[in-house]
């Protein structure tokens, strides 16, 4: 007995020891390399200034992506754009390549509800700014001033995210954070005036850092007037964009060649400006964009005649020899093959900011600006109207030239509700429209585009807050 | 000492290597609680002086030389053994093995030199009827030994084995109508106090072992010394099963541990796998499925229902000690094991008896022990099967609708779904019937195996050889339409496409164990199996010619009057290609290392370190010149694809346990304390390669242009270590305890506190109660409960999230990008499961009825639910999180019943029933992504489906469409995947011990299986069908068809036949047998499908699998002949 259990005493006494010993390191003991999958890079990579930079322009290429991507939406969702329509199921906002659930559905008219998504462009502006900020953390971390100018641009791209959820989106979107691996941090919901004050402070921390890049600090200064008039502060937005020259821009360039995104999938930017060019037959899974004048009553008549246009949307005109009877279609030709170069911020929208911010102090400065730029393409100077709601019907009319399809015009129909007072029963599309004008209806409540439903996933999140626009 | 380091270093140098080493550690009797003999021998009557008179010993060699000085007795017995080459059989548990012996001889035979090493004791040779081996065993003492008798010791005696002479401890013994009991002593001794002069009844009771009852007669100033011998019976209880502390009797073991001795079930099934195996034992709890009849196709092992709903319920798989990989794969790494090379396999069903296996074993686990070597001469087994299999029963005929587009006007099939969206005018309904000659893709196949195991060994060393070969083809075939339409587009029809499913494998199995000392053994394993299986474009597109899918590719079987493009008909896809051939290679274990290491009486230390390490390469070329008219080759030259798995599993476990079961104590209580720590790592890489435009001629995976969409880079570790103590307790013999804790660490486990599992359980032998009263109804009777807890850990990357590189374009110019792939949760805890079990077993009706019940109730908390991030974060998919709760009950009931048993016949009839209840408890509040249909009070393993509420034909053209149906809004519960009962009945007649009838049923009931393929069998492409199938069919575009399905499966029937003893000695042989098997004789269904027992998805998901396209188990018929030297 004695023997047995002296024994057994030793050998517990000597497994202990051993664990003891290697107590200290005992997780060394489990450690395992970090798991791939493919592609996944070693979790140290984003740590070095190559993962870093990589993280960067992954925030700057996820942002042209939702650009290309939410610029057609809002064309489609305003009246800037609508979609030959094909089979029963086909909606203007219902095209069935979106198809991720969690993108939000779009909300038009007090009882229909289109059964379909929008693109995924919601989704890539969160990425994007997620993966601005975890970006400049880690090049923050490297401690190396030459990564100035991509700590600066992280903070205006993530300040475009937040830019343009604002413009886009309801009141209440939230803005979460990835903060360190395995940790997530949930966003209350912001108001759209909160998040129009966010962008603005992200503008700002760019505008801080010394840097030379002069289409990074174009692209803050630029966001940041947007980001204010989005405020309704036109002085300080105005002062905010004053010294951009007319040389000065920051644009996307895109590529012909497929894209690939996260997903693993390809995208070819403006495809869907493109699609089916001018083909003469349709299949089951193609669709072409047409412009129409007076879509849903209050529309734009964008031509009168498409052999007398603006030059700033320039258009053709094709008769399509289907099985269904349409009349001639108009295509626009502003966003045409695969390899433009996309104007995110330019001299122009300095112009625009300044004549709106003069038209609100009644300064007539504000019409010399509007035709300082319509000079600068060779248009002829416009009049200025006496009464204050044709001044600024052409203001806005001259921004929905100067930023065909570029994303803006959903913001100016909110803005011209929220702070010029008018009714959106005139502003927004309403009523049926398009070819098949039994299938496609707008509504008038919405003036924006709902919150994403899995949102109430987020314990912080409080719904849409009921300040339409 | 850098530990770490030492591992890495072992890890580099065996993962190159691509071989692995491992120990494994046998525990000797010892670490049971009740010594019994641990030598079954056959028991001579020749003492030595009599076997000098044997012919076979006249000439015996005088080679024995002795110089010994203290050395024990069982040393020296080796020792002569050794020496003189003769095979010495002996229990060193007896105490006179370890007295200390002084002698020295010189030029002695055998038997002198026993003879003057047993002097002295009371141990004598003799020689077994083998007529080779000695054996040695205690003498019998004379009867009427005495000692003075008094008052206070009035008789005092030992209790030996009938067998082997071993001492018995703790056996009780009292007399009759007093008061007065005792229990033996490790030296099997007890005394009996306070009796006066008279006679007297004594009762003697050990499990095990037949009671015995005695008269003794006391009488004054003589004291009595009896020897009584107990004879061991047959009891289930009394058997050895593996822990993971050591070996146990089952007794001991307050859980029920199914042990399946390999070599009868194969000797009734035609076994070729484990999981073969597993299903023909017909095991209550345990459930095989299976991904479909082709050969090396996947299965699936599921013990006690499934727990979780995203981490692996696969049970750990333990091969002699360490741990190989389980998990379902095609073909499955657990099937690679050779069936021949198995000795027993034992279920331990639930946490509560695989706490201590730590991390990963709340599945259950699965132990399997290798054929070990037996002393003596070498034995030769060879065996010869050959299996015969096809597939029965016709398919149902499928229907396909031809049409055209209304803008394009192109010729097309036209789906449910097309036509729905008018996106298709259909004109015609194609009938193809998948059983025509034309175009059956089924055939016979057959599975060649032969086999040769030799062992054998002395005292000293004992060595297994295992080796296997098998070839099989499956039933599938190309059919001759195929091999037309081939030939049309200017592809040779070669060989592997005319028989597509082909796997070749063979098998090594080596056992070798060493006594290097008294006190040390050392056991080593290798395992080897290399399997081939070739598969290729007519496995993949089965379901395509099986069920007449549309698909333009496919035009030739559904495109009457030429309606289709002709064009079409030559577009042979890219999935078509009939060059994918997968080399499948796996090295399986091998092992080293000692360590048995007997420190003292009952004291033992074990050391295993092993590994298993797996390689898988598949390869695909596709040369220019075979590209024909295929479209995927028109702007490519070659195609080339590789892939390869690297597999690799450590083992690294130190185990110390002894025996308290000595002293005065010991009469009442013994005590087996274990302490153990053990650590195991996996690793799986993956990398695959696929190149385009591969120039003519050059085969390399150099060659040509990267691919990037086969292009990967898969890495997947996983570790643990952990540590537990346990101790087993006996009390008196009937009672039995077995308390225990482990903690773990792991590569995933960011909280020790949360992996801490204890476990505690009793056994009570009822029946050995003193105031049991024998009867025949019911001879044995034992009642036992445990609880436990165990875990699944997280994933890695679940935890700490992931980046990946990508691609993007900045500046118009292609940059390389980081993307945040996943974000990960730091707080995830591992899945826990705490198991309630309990059950007894009982013999009946003079040990012809063994019934075993138990219930179980496992709970599964923390279930980690991959739920829906909200879309703030991006488009970052999901995260896991601990969320979910999931209860499984289960009643298990086995019988087995010897209902005839006399000279001539022995008639078995074996029950097992199963009831399996699982259901989701809790599932929290966050948003389950969209892939986890899961409903709080419902199984996990639910299936939900829209149901068809009403439909009529309003515009009255035969043909519903989808405003003329009405669905429910929300999906309704159909039924889970999982059989609510499962039952198996079999039987066996042996006849004059020569001929062995035995068949096997199988029956389940209350589950629902997925099943696509009436997607093209019924709706609305065939205007002929019932309106209620084509409501069925537009409610497919809100999910598969599911049907309810109760099946009873005549599983196997076979007549076995052993040579009798003079035809053995015409062929010198020591056994033939022959056997004829039949194996999925008869299947009687509800289900409209071929084979609900198969489906498609078991790898990806919880048996929410699919069979509407996936081969069916083939029917075998199979002719085993073994013959042994």
């Amino acid at each position: 007995m004695f023997t047995n259990s002296y024994i057994f005493r030793n050998v517990a006494a000597s497994l202990m020891l051993i664990y003891a010993n290697i107590g200290c390191s005992l997780s060394d003991l489990v450690k395992v390399e970090d798991p791939e999958t493919q592609s996944t890079l070693d979790r140290d990579f984003v740590r070095s200034p190559q993962g870093a930079k990589g993280l960067f322009y992954n925030s700057l290429g996820l942002l042209q992506l939702a650009v290309n991507d939410r610029n057609l939406d809002i064309s489609l969702f305003t009246d800037e754009l609508t979609v030959r329509p094909f089979g029963s199921t086909d909606h203007e906002n219902s095209l069935s390549l979106y198809s991720d659930p969690r993108n939000p559905r779009v909300l038009i008219g007090e009882n229909f509800r289109i059964e379909g998504v929008l693109s995924p462009a919601y989704l890539r502006l969160q990425s994007s700014r997620i993966s601005a900020m975890q970006a400049r953390a880690f090049l923050k971390n490297l401690k190396n001033p030459s990564f100035n100018t991509e700590i600066a641009a992280s903070y205006a791209v993530e300040g475009y995210t937040i830019l343009m959820l604002a413009e886009d989106m309801c009141s209440g979107i939230p803005l979460s954070e990835v903060p360190s691996e395995g940790e997530i941090i949930y966003g209350r919901g912001l108001r759209t005036d909160e998040l129009f004050k966010v962008a603005v402070a992200k503008f700002d921390s760019s505008l801080q850092i010394e840097h030379d890049s002069i289409k990074y600090i174009t692209l803050a200064k630029i966001g940041k007037g947007r980001a204010l008039m989005g405020l309704g502060e036109y002085s300080k937005a105005a002062e905010a964009v004053a010294s951009v020259t007319q040389s000065d821009k920051y644009e996307f360039k895109y590529n012909e060649i497929a894209i690939p995104t996260s997903g693993g999938t390809t995208s070819q930017l403006f495809r869907y400006w493109t699609w089916a060019p001018l083909s003469p037959t349709f299949g089951s899974t193609t669709r072409s964009t047409e412009i129409i004048n007076n879509e849903g009553v209050n529309g734009l008549v964008w031509f009168a005649n498409p052999r007398q246009l603006d030059p700033r949307l320039p258009v053709t005109t094709q008769i399509i020899n289907d099985t269904i009877a349409f009349p001639p279609v108009v295509r626009q030709r502003k966003f045409i093959g695969g390899t433009l170069a996309f104007p995110l911020a330019r001299w122009v929208e300095a112009k625009m900011i300044e004549a709106e911010s003069y038209l609100n102090t009644d300064d007539s400065r504000w019409i010399e600006i509007i035709n300082e730029a319509r000079r600068s393409v060779g248009i002829a100077d416009t009049v200025e109207p006496t009464a204050w709601n044709e001044k600024v019907n052409l203001l806005f009319r001259e921004r929905a030239y100067w930023f065909y399809g570029e994303g803006v015009r959903l913001a100016d129909f909110r803005r011209l509700v929220r702070q010029y007072g008018r009714n959106p029963y005139n502003i927004y599309p309403s009523g049926a429209y398009g070819r098949q004008q039994l299938q496609n209806v707008y509504g008038i409540a919405y003036v924006y585009i709902p919150a994403p439903s899995d949102l109430v996933d987020n314990p912080k999140y409080d719904g849409c807050f009921n300040d339409n626009p | 000492m850098n530990w770490v380091n030492v591992w890495k270093a072992l890890h580099t140098k065996v993962g190159y290597a691509g071989i692995f080493v491992c120990s494994v550690v046998y525990i000797s009797s010892p670490g049971m609680l009740i010594s019994q003999g641990a030598l079954a021998v056959d028991d001579g009557s020749l003492t030595p002086s009599q076997v000098n008179k044997q012919n076979n010993l006249k000439k015996p060699g005088l080679n024995i030389k002795l110089d010994i000085k203290d050395s024990s007795l069982s040393f020296v017995v080796r020792t002569i053994g050794k020496q003189s080459g003769r095979q010495i059989v002996f229990n060193d548990a007896l105490p006179e093995f370890r007295k200390k012996v002084r002698m020295s001889l010189n030029e002695s035979d055998v038997w002198e030199a026993l003879n003057k090493s047993l002097k002295g004791t009371e141990l004598q040779a003799k020689l077994a009827s083998d007529g080779t081996t000695i054996v040695i065993s205690p003498s019998p003492r004379i009867k009427g030994d005495t000692v003075k008798s008094n008052e206070e010791v009035s008789l005092r005696g030992v209790i030996v084995d009938s067998a082997n002479g071993a001492v018995l401890a703790g056996a009780a013994v009292t007399v009759s109508g007093k008061n007065i009991k005792d229990v033996t002593n490790s030296k099997g001794e007890f005394t009996l106090r306070g009796l006066s002069a008279g006679e007297y009844t004594l009762s003697i009771k050990l499990f095990g072992y037949s009671p015995v009852t005695r008269v003794v007669k006391i009488v004054p100033d003589k004291v009595v010394s009896l020897r009584l011998v107990l004879t061991a019976m047959s009891t289930s209880l009394s058997e050895v099963v593996t822990t993971a502390a050591g070996q146990r009797r089952r007794v001991e073991v307050p859980n029920d541990i199914v042990k399946i001795n390999v070599e009868e079930v194969a000797a009734r099934s035609p076994v070729r796998s484990v999981a073969d195996i597993l299903e023909a034992s017909q095991i209550p709890g345990v459930q095989v499925q299976r991904g479909g009849g082709d050969p090396g196709s996947a299965t699936k092992v599921r013990i006690r229902g499934v727990k979780s709903i995203s981490q692996s319920n696969d049970p750990v798989v333990i091969v002699d000690g360490i741990w190989v990989d389980g998990s379902t794969g095609s073909p499955s790494k657990l099937d690679d094991i050779d069936p021949t090379s198995i000795e027993s396999i034992e279920i331990v069903r639930g946490p509560s008896a695989a706490t201590l296996y730590g991390q990963d074993a709340s599945n259950g686990v699965i132990v399997i022990t290798t054929k070990r070597g037996r002393p003596g001469p070498t034995r030769w087994n060879a065996s010869y099967k050959r299996d015969w299999g096809q597939v029965y029963g016709k398919q149902p005929l499928s229907y396909a609708g031809i049409g055209y587009h209304p803008v394009s006007r192109d010729r097309i099939s036209c789906t449910v779904q097309a036509v729905i969206r008018y996106e298709c005018i259909q004109e015609a309904v194609s009938v193809y019937d998948p059983n025509d000659p034309m175009y059956g893709a089924e055939g016979s196949g057959t599975n060649d195996k032969y086999s040769l195991q030799l062992d054998g060994g002395s005292n000293s060393v004992t060595y297994s050889i295992t080796g296997s070969l098998e070839n099989e083809i499956g039933v599938r075939r190309s059919s001759p339409l195929e091999k037309a339409r081939f030939r049309r587009v200017g592809y040779a029809v070669y060989d592997h496409f005319i028989l597509p499913s082909q796997l070749s494998r063979r098998n090594l199995t080596t056992n070798l164990n060493l006594r290097t000392s008294e006190k040390m053994t050392i056991d080593l394993t290798g395992m080897t199996s290399q399997s081939r299986l070739t598969d290729n474009s007519i496995s993949a597109n089965w379901g395509v010619i099986s069920n007449g899918i549309p698909t333009t590719t496919q035009s030739d079987y559904y495109n009457p009057d030429s309606l289709l493009n002709p064009n079409a008909q030559h577009n042979i896809s890219a999935s078509e290609r009939p060059v994918r051939t997968s080399k499948y290679t796996v090295g399986a274990v091998t092992k080293y290392g000692p360590f048995n290491y007997s420190v003292a009486d009952g004291t033992v230390v074990t050391a295993i370190l092993g590994a298993e390490v797996a390689s898988t390469e598949r390869s695909q070329y596709l040369a220019e010149t075979q590209c024909g008219k295929m479209a995927a080759c028109f702007d490519t030259l070659g195609q080339r694809k590789e892939e390869s798995i690297h597999e690799e599993m450590f083992t690294a476990r130190l185990r110390a346990s002894t025996n308290l079961n000595t002293g005065h104590l010991s009469r009442f209580i013994a005590i087996i304390p274990s302490i153990g720590a053990d650590l195991l790592k996996k690793n799986r890489r993956t990398v695959s390669v696929g190149k385009l435009k591969v120039p003519p001629g050059d085969r390399s995976i150099d060659a040509g242009e990267l691919s990037l969409g086969d292009t990967r880079h898969i890495l997947f570790e996983n570790a643990t270590a952990g540590w537990y103590i346990n101790a087993t307790i006996g009390l008196l013999q009937r009672v039995y305890f077995d308390v225990g804790i482990r903690q773990d660490i792991g590569s995933a486990i960011t909280s020790s506190s949360n992996s801490r599992y204890p476990k505690i359980g009793g056994s009570w032998l009822v029946s050995d109660e003193s105031f049991w009263k024998d009867n025949a109804w019911i001879s044995l009777l034992r009642l036992r409960s445990a609880v436990g807890y165990s875990a699944v850990q997280p994933d890695l990357v679940d935890i700490y999230g992931r980046y990946k590189a990508g691609r993007t374009i900045v500046d118009g110019k292609l940059v390389r990008s980081v993307s945040l792939d996943a974000t990960g949760n730091n707080t995830l805890r591992p899945e826990r499961s705490a198991e309630f079990e309990v059950g007894f077993d009982m013999d009946m009706f003079h040990d012809r009825l063994n019934i075993v019940t138990t219930y179980a109730k496992s709970t599964n908390k923390n279930v980690l639910i991959s739920s829906q991030l909200p879309s703030s974060f991006g488009s970052i998919a999901n995260i896991k999180e601990n969320i979910a709760k999931v209860t499984n009950r289960n009643v298990e009931i086995s019988a087995t019943s010897r209902i005839v048993e006399n000279r001539n016949a022995l008639v078995v009839l074996n029950y097992s029933l199963t009831l399996l209840e699982n259901r989701v408890k809790e599932l929290g509040t966050s948003l389950i992504a969209a892939n986890n249909y899961l409903v709080e009070g419902y199984p996990l393993t639910g299936i939900w489906s829209k149901k068809v509420m009403g439909f009529r034909d309003d515009n009255g053209d035969g043909m519903l469409s989808v405003n003329e149906v009405v669905l429910s809004d929300q999906n309704v519960y159909i039924g889970s995947s999982q059989p609510r009962y499962s039952a198996g009945y079999g039987g066996s007649v042996t006849l004059f011990g020569k001929v062995v009838l035995d068949s096997r049923f199988a029956y389940q009931s209350q589950y629902v299986q997925v099943l696509s393929s009436t997607n093209y069998r019924y709706g609305s492409v065939d205007i002929s069908a019932p309106l209620e199938d084509q409501a069925n069919e537009i409610r497919i575009s809100s999910g598969k068809p599911v049907k309810a399905i109760s099946d009873l499966r005549w599983n196997s029937a076979s007549i076995q036949y052993h040579l009798p003893n003079k035809w053995l000695d015409f062929v010198k042989a020591r056994s033939v047998s022959v056997s004829l098997q039949g194996n999925n004789l008869m299947l009687w269904s509800n289900y409209v499908g071929r084979d609900p027992g198969v489906n498609s998805e078991i790898l990806q998901s919880e048996g929410r699998g699919d069979s509407g396209s996936v081969l069916p188990s083939p029917r075998l018929y199979v002719l085993d002949f073994k013959i042994g030297f």
